[in-house]
Formats: C-alpha cells, sequence, structure tokens
C-alpha cells in the first residue's frame, strides 16, 4: 500500500503501536487485532490512543493533523497482522456512531489505494453491503485481497 | 536487551519494526470491552453465505 504512514511497532504481530505527531505533540497509538469468530474466522481490530499512565482510550479527539497518515499506518498493520496470521476477515467499528461515521470517511478519501490491497463492507440496513464512498455503515469487514 | 528482526521482502512495503518491546494488551480493559462488543454484534449480525466462500 503506497501511502505516507508512521513506522510501526510490535513483537507478536498482534499488538502494535505507532506515534502520531503533529500539533498535539506525540501520541501514542495502539492497535490490537484479536479472533472474535471462527466460521469464518475473524478477528476484531481495536484501535486507540495509549497515555501516560498506560491507559488505553478511543474517547478523545487528538486534533493533530494527520488523521489520513494515522488510518494509512493502521491498514498497513492489516497488512503485517496478515502477513503473518493469513488473509481472514477484519471487522471493525467506532467507539460511537460519529467516530465509525470518521471511519469511514477516512477509508473513503483512501479508497484508491486500499480498494487495490482489500475488500472491504460495511454493514447497514440489516445487511453486510460492498462498501460504497459516502455511505454510513454501523460496522466494517475487511479481508486482504 | 532488546532485538530487532530485520523485515522480510514483504515487510519492505511497510515501514515496521519487529522487537520485543510492545507489551501485549491482552489484559486491557479498553480491548476487552471492544473484543466482547466486536463479537456480538458478529451474532446478531453473522456473514452472509456469499461472503464466507
Amino acid at each position: 500500500m503506497n501511502l505516507d504512514h508512521y513506522t510501526f511497532f510490535t513483537t507478536d504481530f498482534q499488538d502494535y503501536e505507532f506515534y502520531s505527531e503533529g500539533p498535539q505533540g506525540r501520541i501514542k497509538k495502539i492497535v490490537r487485532y484479536r479472533r472474535i469468530a471462527n466460521d469464518p474466522v475473524t478477528y476484531n481490530l481495536a484501535f486507540g490512543d495509549e497515555n501516560e499512565k498506560g491507559v488505553v482510550s478511543d474517547t478523545v479527539i487528538s486534533n493533530n493533523r494527520d488523521k489520513d497518515m494515522v488510518l494509512a499506518t493502521v491498514a498497513n498493520t492489516i497488512n503485517a497482522f496478515c502477513d503473518h496470521y493469513g488473509n481472514h476477515f477484519i471487522y471493525a467499528e467506532g467507539s460511537t456512531a460519529a467516530r465509525t461515521r470518521l471511519y469511514q470517511m477516512g477509508i473513503g478519501r483512501l479508497w484508491k489505494a486500499i480498494d487495490m490491497d482489500f475488500d472491504v463492507w460495511g454493514y447497514k440496513d440489516g445487511s453486510w453491503q460492498d462498501f460504497t464512498i459516502n455511505v454510513n455503515y454501523e460496522a466494517f469487514l475487511v479481508k486482504r485481497k | 536487551m532488546s532485538t530487532v528482526k530485520k523485515a522480510s521482502v514483504r515487510e519492505k512495503e511497510y515501514n515496521i519494526i519487529v522487537n520485543d518491546k510492545v507489551r501485549s494488551y491482552a489484559d486491557e480493559p479498553f480491548f476487552i470491552k471492544k473484543e466482547e462488543k466486536a463479537a456480538a454484534f458478529l451474532r446478531k449480525h453473522p456473514l452472509p453465505e456469499h461472503l464466507k466462500k
């Protein structure tokens, strides 16, 4: 995926960390994958900021003016994860409808690059549908092509 | 002392550093809550059969 992104770190390829850098400073971001279903095998992608006390949260809006770079970094952790655990379904949703919409808008902005590497579906009106730009979804599923 | 693994060919496509410094977040309440919520959503709204193939 040819998008600018931050260097990210991992030990077990399930937990990843990287640092957002911008006007609000250096913010530690954590991405974690965990299997949540077996038929088909599906992993949850969860993402949040870790504060100096080691507590992770996604309720703070960091305003670090690097949201596309952050999203591209998360997308690249999917590649790293799939390289080690296989091309399984990956589920993601925001903590609130507003945050899920932010993710949807971000995917839309980077869609050209994302669509080259991943199949993406969104849940809306009672069904899983192919991802379409500018449509609001409740949750997302991603699978590397 | 931490160890750093050299990136494989594929890993060179993205900027990853593999070391022994990233802790496990398996017991982090934030993630546990997220995973429980996600699993419940998928149980309620499973993937259609055509996507499973």
